[in-house]
């Protein structure tokens, strides 16, 4: 696949995609992007938004197969990863067969995740990192490419089980769905009511997916920007000499090595959208908040004061150089 | 990348290593014109005084060596010219990351398409443009500096009253009013002697001191400048004496004494010549003229040969030349008179100046509480005596002619300075001075002063007798109607030539 073939199918699966989403443009291309660097999204939003519209429509553009988990209280791990089912073949002999459970899809939506207690929600972990389960100690792999969009709401709180941070770290992007402005609201309402449901149509497959997503692994990155990435994501720990203002009061812990693969492999993916086979400065930037958000945890007195980790991350955006002063490129 | 490219590339990098010579110029030049105009902030209090020439070119010459160096310690590597490029022409990083391909860093399918955009646009890459070097340039260094300027043109020289800068200021002006005040007399006795020289000399002296009054000027610019002018007095005070060694040859510079005694015997010879009508006195004029030759050992030798000539002409009988010789004689000594007597104006005027040089320079701890108080209410201090001797010294009484003045004293009623009002004492004649002081306020207190006359020192006489001519008495008189001599003196000077002429006859 070349640079251009990629940039036109994007266009063709952002533009499928628009026909049944409105507004949200840069939510979809943040969502495009997690999944063609091959990553999962944890959604955050007021519940309406259109979060299961997205990742359902997502799901039919990249004709993948598609299901859907709804977190709840009483879900059980082997409700997601499936379980051993004692089974009675036609010679009366009985003997226990794994029955897949909806993990082994390719577009898995995880809606409400935070409902599920930590156990059920750490049946995801496996899946996600290693996209592979394991059950009565035998591993069965998950078909590629494979996502995992989850999605939970930030404002019903009450009986609700955080992910615990090791689970935040597997999400590659923290996005938020934005409640639609007037215009967007209108168009919904104009598409949603109406008689004609207009429909998405599958753009590409899972092996077109998946080179894709190969293709993303090609992009040249630049010396310095390496440097930048990881300035950035060193900038988020209080204890670093880089630290601002704003990170040595809020945060407690700044964000783990993932937080920077997830930067550089969401800023390649921008890159191969803009057609260009080199990632840029601005690529970078433009995914650190959501690569970031989830990955530093506040301290008591950034909690108490209700800090925006989004507002600490412009901060370290702002402190930090793209190039060091005396950094130059030693010889090879 | 092609050669076109590198090329490209390391001219960006040379002008950035100007680009940061020149900022770093600026930040020294913006650090010494900051600290000019600290200094002269400074100097509203304390005698701080930098001229500003010294900040111009220091901060000139800091800048210039900045700028050398920067060029020479500051050059950027050429990653750093990239990312410069990448920055400025909107390349998007295209350009560090074909330099780490090229330099193997980077590895990528896409190698050789990245590299060929890079170079592609480097192309067209226009290193003026980037990386502008006129633009560098600091506005703030311009504006410091003319606020430097500005500083200098409306504040400067100004002080606040009761601070040491103004003590130093009030230091100079009164010195510079003193000096201009005995500049005048000097100028006004050396016109009325027709001292060209000097008079020239008094009034550009009486300038300058009026401009170190009204200028607004620090004490090392007003030492400087009196130290010129002290140069320039000496200057001419040489050509006149250059002048006169011309005259005197190999002769020793005689005193002006001896030559006023001269030209006094050549008047006598001639009004004797001009009188005598028996070849007695004419032998008698004769014979005082072979005396007058052989008897003075420092006649100069033009008078001398004026004498010879005259003698044989009085030998001969030639009435005409030796009126001529000995007119000659005359004219040739008023002029040496008139040279020795510049010399001596120059040299008072040049001791003026650098006296007053050397008050304005000695420095502010060394003075009294009264000096300090008589600059500042304006009255003349004291002359200046070497740094510490006041201290050291022990407490001297006040000697013949050494007017010590009290606090108040000047120029009006309870201030100023005798000095100033009676000039300085006559070396020729013991003065005794009285003085009823009262303690007055400035410009207020009173002051009454009494002077005593006394007889002439008693010293070795500077005239031999037999020179005195015979009618020195009348010429006493038509001198003393001419000449400066106080009213309460000319009875005694008449009646000392009176004497010397009885004497002869």
């Amino acid at each position: 696949m070349e640079i251009h073939e990629f940039q036109h199918l994007y266009r063709r699966i952002r533009s499928e995609i628009g026909k049944v989403m409105v507004g949200h443009e840069e939510l979809v291309d943040l969502v495009l992007v997690a999944l063609f660097a091959g990553g999962h999204v944890l959604l955050e939003g007021v519940p309406g938004v259109g979060k299961t519209l997205l990742v359902k429509t997502v799901a039919r553009v990249l004709n993948l197969r598609f299901s859907r988990i709804q977190f709840t209280p009483d879900l059980m791990p082997a409700d997601i990863v499936g379980t051993n089912v004692l089974v009675t073949d036609e010679h009366g002999r009985r003997h226990f067969t794994f029955q897949p459970g909806p993990v082994f899809s390719q577009l898995v939506l995880a809606d409400e995740i935070n409902r599920a207690t930590p156990k059920t929600q750490s049946a995801l972990l496996e899946a996600m990192q290693e996209l592979a389960v394991t059950v009565s100690g035998v591993s069965y792999p998950l078909e590629r490419p494979f996502f995992v969009l989850a999605t939970q709401n930030p404002i019903e709180m009450e009986g609700t089980y955080p992910l615990p941070e090791a689970q935040l770290d597997r999400f590659f992007f923290k996005l938020r769905v934005p409640y639609p402005d007037v215009a967007s609201l209108v168009e919904i309402l104009d598409r949603t009511t109406g008689a004609f449901l207009s429909e998405a149509e599958p753009v590409v497959d899972s092996a077109t997916v998946l080179a894709m997503q190969a293709l993303v692994r090609e992009v040249a990155v630049a010396p310095h920007l390496l440097g930048y990435v990881a300035r950035l994501v060193e900038a988020t720990h209080p204890t670093s000499p880089r630290s601002c203002a704003l990170v040595s009061r809020f945060v407690r812990y700044g964000s783990s090595p993932r937080g920077a693969q997830a930067i550089l492999l969401g800023a390649k993916v921008r890159a191969l959208t803009a057609g260009r086979a080199h990632v840029s400065a601005e690529d970078i930037r433009s995914v650190v908040l959501p690569a970031l958000r989830h990955r530093i945890l506040l301290n008591f007195e950034g909690e108490a004061e209700g800090v925006d980790p989004d507002r600490i991350l412009r901060d370290v955006l702002a402190h930090t150089p793209e190039l060091e002063p005396a950094e130059s490129l030693p010889a090879p | 990348m092609s050669t076109q490219a590198h090329h490209a590339l390391h001219q960006t990098r040379s002008r950035m290593a100007w680009q940061r010579a020149v900022r770093l110029a600026c930040v020294v030049s913006l650090g010494g014109f900051a600290w000019g105009i600290a200094l002269r902030a400074a100097s509203l209090v304390l005698p701080v005084e930098v001229p500003l020439g010294w900040v111009f070119g220091g901060s000139a010459l800091a800048a210039l060596s900045s700028l050398l160096a920067g060029r020479l310690l500051l050059v950027p590597s050429l990653y750093q010219a990239a990312h410069l490029l990448d920055r400025t022409c909107g390349l998007e990083d295209r350009l560090t990351t074909a330099l780490g391909i090229a330099l193997g860093r980077v590895r990528s399918r896409f190698r050789d398409q990245v590299l060929e955009e890079a170079t592609r646009a480097l192309l067209h890459v226009d290193a003026r443009r980037v990386v502008p070097i006129r633009r560098t340039l600091d506005p703030r260094v311009l504006v410091l500096a003319g606020g430097l300027l500005v500083w200098d043109l409306v504040l400067g020289g100004t002080t606040l009253p009761g601070t040491p800068a103004h003590r130093t200021r009030e230091l100079i002006r009164a010195e510079s009013r003193r000096l201009e005040q005995r500049v005048v007399r000097i100028g006004q006795s050396s016109r009325a002697q027709r001292l060209l020289r000097a008079a020239e000399q008094a009034e550009r002296v009486q300038q300058a001191a009026r401009a170190l009054r009204q200028e607004r000027i620090t004490r090392q610019e007003a030492v400087e400048r009196l130290r010129a002018l002290a140069r320039q007095v000496e200057d001419a005070r040489r050509a006149a004496e250059g002048l006169l060694r011309e005259e005197l040859g190999t002769f020793r510079l005689p005193s002006r004494a001896a030559l006023e005694q001269h030209s006094l015997a050549l008047r006598e010879f001639l009004s004797r010549w001009q009188s005598a009508s028996t070849p007695q006195e004419r032998e008698r004029i004769r014979e005082a003229l072979q005396d007058l030759e052989s008897q003075t050992p420092g006649l100069p030798p033009s008078i001398r040969s004026s004498l010879r000539r005259a003698r044989e002409a009085l030998r001969r009988g030639d009435r005409a030349s030796v009126l001529q010789a000995l007119g000659q004689a005359r004219e040739d000594l008023q002029g040496m008179q008139r040279l020795a007597s510049e010399m001596e104006a120059l040299q008072t005027l040049a001791r003026e100046v650098e006296a007053t040089g050397q008050r304005i320079q000695a420095p502010t701890e060394n003075r009294t509480a009264v000096e300090e108080r008589d600059i500042v209410t304006g009255a003349a201090p004291f002359p200046v005596a070497p740094a510490g001797a006041k201290r050291a010294g022990k407490k001297e009484g006040p000697r013949p002619g050494d007017l010590t003045e009290g606090p108040n004293e000047g120029l009006r009623a309870g201030q100023g300075s005798l000095r100033e009002k009676l000039g300085e004492p006559t070396e020729r004649l013991g003065i005794e001075l009285r003085r009823e002081r009262l303690p007055g306020i400035p410009g207020g207190g009173k002051l009454t002063l009494a002077e005593a006359q006394g007889a002439g020192l008693r010293t070795q006489p500077q005239a031999i007798p037999t020179h005195v001519p015979l009618l020195v008495g009348r010429r006493s008189d038509e001198a003393m109607a001419r000449e400066r001599i106080p009213a309460p003196y000319r009875d005694l000077v008449r009646r000392y030539f009176l004497e010397l002429g009885r004497r002869r006859e």
